[in-house]
């Protein structure tokens, strides 16, 4: 018995030994915080879900080849757990323990930039969803020795973002309104995206020729009511829910039944959301998704992700699109290691990243990146047909050329 | 005119759902001596065991019915297995619902996942009275909470198990040697305000969505409205359940809306600074420190 | 007013932590534990307030993080307007962290222990709000940006031992002032009003100078947390400082417990720490961290160093203090 399990395990150890002649794959190591709990577990997960399926789609075709050798994404996926300290702990665990090449994360401004204040010095690439991010990206900052020159904000400028779709709102909104349009009540949250987005999309909205009010509610509020009777006594034509889709659902069936206003455009809601929760208003509403629709996209491409998206087990919430900010970049990413042929050259890569030009998903044009680091892309609206939950019909305007008047950009 | 109305008759609706928390932690902190910060978590699980039975095919109703007497059940738990044994300590009482409240809060994000959960309107109607949109759910709230004060207001003035605990907040050992056995009935005062709570839930999601995290934005309007009431006081809760809800309804109609809370805040600041008792009197908790 | 002299279990108490301490770095505990650290330090700062308020003075509040938001802030407006850098904002910072804990201390004087926890609350919650609504001065919900700190003899901050270093001087100084008044006669004093107030103020001691004494000694501790936060994270934002994360602070004191010398520490290490260590899942982390909590409440009153403070005395039978 003794001779025959010895002499198994030296054939195992012979086995182990002799190998095929093949290269072995080199590891390219990505990181990725988010909030995988915590409060913002919702949008924090969409950012993991994208980084997996796009890990395991460049794996599975055989991975990324840079300077003659084979690389595997490895990803080091941290939770931050909603907490500023935890992400900074997990950035400098990734970018000086372990030391990935670049970072995608994370789903709240303030912990994007303390990350990026680690990010930058250590020459590590950060790819960031958040548009706020375009107050701090300026000449200065994005210059090399910038602490922001190896960020990229992977959300388009807020202006560009706010101007396609007060465009495309109106544009679908109008047909089916008794009198074309005057007077919009912009209805946010007043936390630090809330605050940001909704400065640029009225002034988009008044570079449309709507007189706007602006109503900023307590980012916890739940009972809308007092909130939405005071909108109502403003007579508006349209009231746009501008952040966040979750307040949004709470608000907007509120709404209706206070019968606040003749026509509405909910931001951030998904049509697939709409259509699962059975919503139905006799007043035409209109939704755009950030950045793309994922209840009922035209785009076929689009609809394979999601399918892929979903299959891979994600929840389906109203910030599941949320992940396309995030998945394109991985294949940008790869695409610029690839012409640099080298993973240890960051400046060549991000010089690469400026000049590049990407068919993804996100966006039926090619992405790019303008000189302050952040990415352009228009947005969809799409208006259900009044009385329905399931009947849509959606639009893509591309983003104005430059800001409204009085707009800093940015 | 009628913007004014309908903000009036919001506010009512709002206040309701404080109010039965306010009833709610009066009673416990009140009578019990007993500070439990988890009592918002119970509501929200009161709201997620609805929206359970509720998207299992069961009516409305009958998932209230249901929410109350699991919240119950977890009331009776939590007495007679934690906080029985800090009632001579209430601040490690207070500490250990903390502690509650994040078990509470996590637990459900296991089971539900963290999403936001909604139930269809189940009354669904909206009556238009004089050009003010009444929402016929918040009016069944509204009458249902009246009839809990109601019940809950007789049963402490009138019934001998209500003079029993007002005697027994007064002076504790004399009710015990006058053969009152206060512990039984601590807790069920306990069960009976987590049954409440468990209504308030289920009349929540009736109204707007709920996530794990909505308890814990309500427990301080609950603490808040029993203290400004007066702890022990249920027409107190009453009262201040309808003071903040009228606050908050008419500084959100009225004032800048992005400083609503902050006025109910400085209402709740003041009194409680300047007739720490209560607007109606109350205990003044049950050490007064 | 002169201390006795410390008993030898408090010098090798005070040695075994010292050491562990200044050695933590070279134990070579990779950069995610040592930043960990960094921010359990800054942590532990400001709790040791709340040691000298709750443990000693038996005022309880959930309000704390928005004195040691004010310490930031201080800090943050400081250099963003007038340029001031870290060490000349630091005694600012300190000075109106306590001047303010002074001043929503002064209700304390009036009404009970619950109502002044709720009160606590309140202003935190308002001065969330003021910060959020506070337009550029605050940098509204956004926030504001901080630089690094400026070297000193040579010291370049941006190498993160040397801001573990510089948070391990505060806080020693912070555990030298914690052991110096619980041991005179001033923190003999906050303790018998701790204990019997109205039997206090009967035999003549002035209870509400004392109070708010230890109120403001409470957020000078704040403030100084709150700039040292400002200057590692490099940015800092309403959410920090609202009524939230000073309930998770209660929470923190009264697991390590408030009244002994290690327990504010203890009771960071243990928070930030022990879900790291223990590698949970994220949420089941919190459900252990509150079930620990029940337990620790149920079975350790004092908090967790009093339960190895026991310990200790049972292993070392004799010198009693």
């Amino acid at each position: 018995m003794k001779t025959l399990s010895a002499a198994l395990v030296a054939a195992a150890f012979v086995g182990l030994m002799v190998r095929p002649a093949h290269a072995v794959d080199e590891e390219l190591k990505i990181g990725v915080v988010a909030a995988e709990s915590g409060s913002f577990v919702s949008a924090g997960n969409t950012i993991v879900a994208a980084a997996k399926l796009a890990t395991q789609q460049i794996n599975d075709a055989g991975g990324i080849k840079i300077g003659g050798k084979t690389y595997k994404i490895k990803l080091y996926i941290r939770d931050n757990r909603t907490d500023v300290n935890v992400t900074i702990a997990a950035a400098r665990e990734l970018v000086d323990d372990i030391g990935v090449k670049a970072i995608w994360g994370t789903e709240t401004h303030d912990f994007s930039v303390s990350m990026a204040k680690i990010t930058g010095p250590a020459k590590v690439l950060q790819f960031s969803g958040n548009s706020s991010l375009g107050a701090v990206l300026d000449d200065k900052s994005v210059a090399p020795g910038g602490w922001l020159h190896y960020t990229f904000q992977s959300e388009p400028q807020e202006w560009q973002r706010s101007g396609s779709t007060a465009k495309g709102v109106l544009s679908l909104l109008t047909p089916l309104m008794a009198h074309p349009p005057k007077h919009s009540v912009v209805f946010v949250g007043n936390d630090a995206t809330g605050q940001y987005l909704s400065s640029h999309y009225v002034k988009a909205l008044e570079a449309e020729g709507q007189q706007v009010d602006l109503v900023k509610y307590p980012p916890d509020t739940t009972d809308f009511s007092p909130l939405l009777t005071r909108i109502k006594g403003m007579n508006p034509d349209i009231v746009h829910f501008w952040y966040n889709g979750d307040s949004t659902l709470t608000a907007f069936p509120q709404a209706l039944k206070l019968e606040v206003a003749p026509a509405y455009f909910l931001f951030g809601v998904d049509p697939g959301i709409y259509q699962e929760r059975q919503l139905k208003s006799d007043k035409p509403v209109t939704m755009s998704c950030v950045p793309v629709c994922w209840g009922s996209s035209p785009y076929p491409v689009v609809q394979d992700y999601f399918k892929k998206y979903f299959e891979l087990g994600a929840s389906k919430g109203p910030q599941s699109s949320v992940s396309l900010l995030y998945y394109d970049y991985f294949f940008m990413y790869a695409k610029a290691l690839e012409e640099v042929g080298s993973i240890d050259q960051p400046d060549a890569v991000v010089d690469a990243l400026l000049k590049m030009n990407y068919q993804g998903v996100v966006s039926p044009v090619p992405l790019t990146f303008n000189p302050h680091h952040q990415v352009t892309f228009a947005t969809e609206v799409c208006l259900v047909k009044p009385g329905t939950s399931d009947e849509f019909n959606c639009t893509v305007e591309q983003p104005p050329p430059a800001p409204p008047p009085g707009d800093t950009g940015g | 005119m009628e913007i004014f109305i309908q903000q009036l008759v919001n506010s009512l609706s709002v206040a309701s759902v404080t109010i039965l928390i306010g009833i709610g932690i009066t009673l416990i902190f009140g009578l019990a001596g007993i500070v439990n910060f988890a009592h918002g978590e119970f509501l929200m699980i009161g709201g997620m065991i609805t929206w359970f039975l509720v998207t299992s095919g069961m009516n409305f109703f009958l998932a209230l019915v249901g929410a109350m007497i699991f919240v119950g059940a977890l009331g009776f738990v939590a007495e007679r297995g934690l906080f029985q044994f800090t009632l001579n300590r209430p601040m490690n009482g207070f500490i250990m619902s903390i502690g509650v409240s994040v078990i509470l809060q996590h637990v459900v994000i296991r089971l539900f996942n963290e999403v936001q959960k909604t139930i269809p309107d189940p009354v669904g109607k909206v009556w238009v009275v004089g050009g003010v949109n009444v929402i016929a759910m918040r009016a069944v709230v509204v009458a249902l909470t009246a009839l809990v004060v109601a019940i809950t207001y007789f049963g402490i003035s009138r019934s001998r198990y209500g003079m029993a605990l007002r005697a027994s907040i007064a002076d504790q050992e004399t009710a015990e040697l006058m053969g009152i056995p206060v512990r039984r009935y601590v807790t069920g005062v306990f069960v009976y305000g987590s049954v409440l709570a468990g209504l308030g839930g289920a009349l929540m999601i009736a109204l707007f969505p709920i996530t794990p995290f909505t308890g814990s934005v309500l427990i301080i309007r609950g603490f808040a409205v029993s203290l400004i009431g007066g702890l022990g006081n249920v027409a107190g809760a009453v009262a201040g359940g309808l003071i903040l809800g009228l606050v908050d309804g008419l500084s959100a109609g009225y004032g800048f809306p992005e400083w609503t809370d902050a006025y109910s805040l400085v209402v709740m600041i003041a009194i409680l600074i300047l007739r720490p008792q209560g607007l109606l009197g109350g205990t003044l908790g049950p050490r007064a420190t | 007013m002169m201390s006795p002299r410390p008993s030898r279990q408090e010098i090798v108490a005070a040695v075994v932590v010292l050491v562990f301490l200044v050695s933590f770095p070279w134990l070579n505990p990779g950069y995610r534990y040592l930043s960990l650290a960094i921010t359990t330090g800054i942590t532990s700062i400001a709790l040791y307030g709340l040691g000298i308020q709750f443990g000693q003075a038996g005022i309880m509040s959930v309000g704390h993080a928005a004195f040691v938001g004010i310490g930031a802030y201080t800090a943050a407006i400081l250099a963003g307007r007038l340029g001031v850098g870290f060490w000349l904002a630091l005694p600012f910072s300190t000075l109106l962290s306590a001047v303010f804990a002074g001043l929503i201390g002064l209700p304390s004087l009036r009404v009970g222990g619950q109502h002044y926890i709720i009160i606590t609350f309140c202003f935190c919650a308002l001065f969330d709000l003021a910060l959020t609504n506070g337009g550029t001065f605050t940098g509204a919900a956004t926030g504001l940006d901080v630089g690094s700190i400026d070297p000193i003899f040579g010291l370049n901050f941006d190498q993160l031992r040397n801001s573990y270093y510089l948070v391990v001087v505060m806080l020693l100084i912070c555990l030298l002032a914690t052991y110096l008044m619980m041991n005179s006669s001033y923190g003999r004093t906050l303790r018998a009003i701790r204990e019997n107030e109205p039997l206090a103020r009967a035999v003549g001691i002035n209870t509400a100078l004392h109070k708010i004494g230890a109120l403001m000694v409470s957020g000078a501790f704040a403030g100084t947390a709150g700039i040292l936060q400002a200057y590692y994270l490099r940015h800092i934002s309403p959410g920090l400082y609202g009524p939230f994360p000073s309930l998770y602070l209660a929470l923190m004191v009264m697991l390590g417990g408030s009244r002994l010398l290690y327990g504010p520490l203890a009771g960071a290490i243990i928070v930030s720490f022990l879900p790291e260590i223990l590698k949970l899942d994220p949420i089941d982390s919190r459900i252990a961290y509150g079930i620990g909590l029940l337990v620790v409440i149920l079975l350790l009153p004092g908090g967790v160093s009093s339960g190895l403070l026991e310990i200790y005395r049972r292993l070392m039978p004799g010198r009693r203090r």
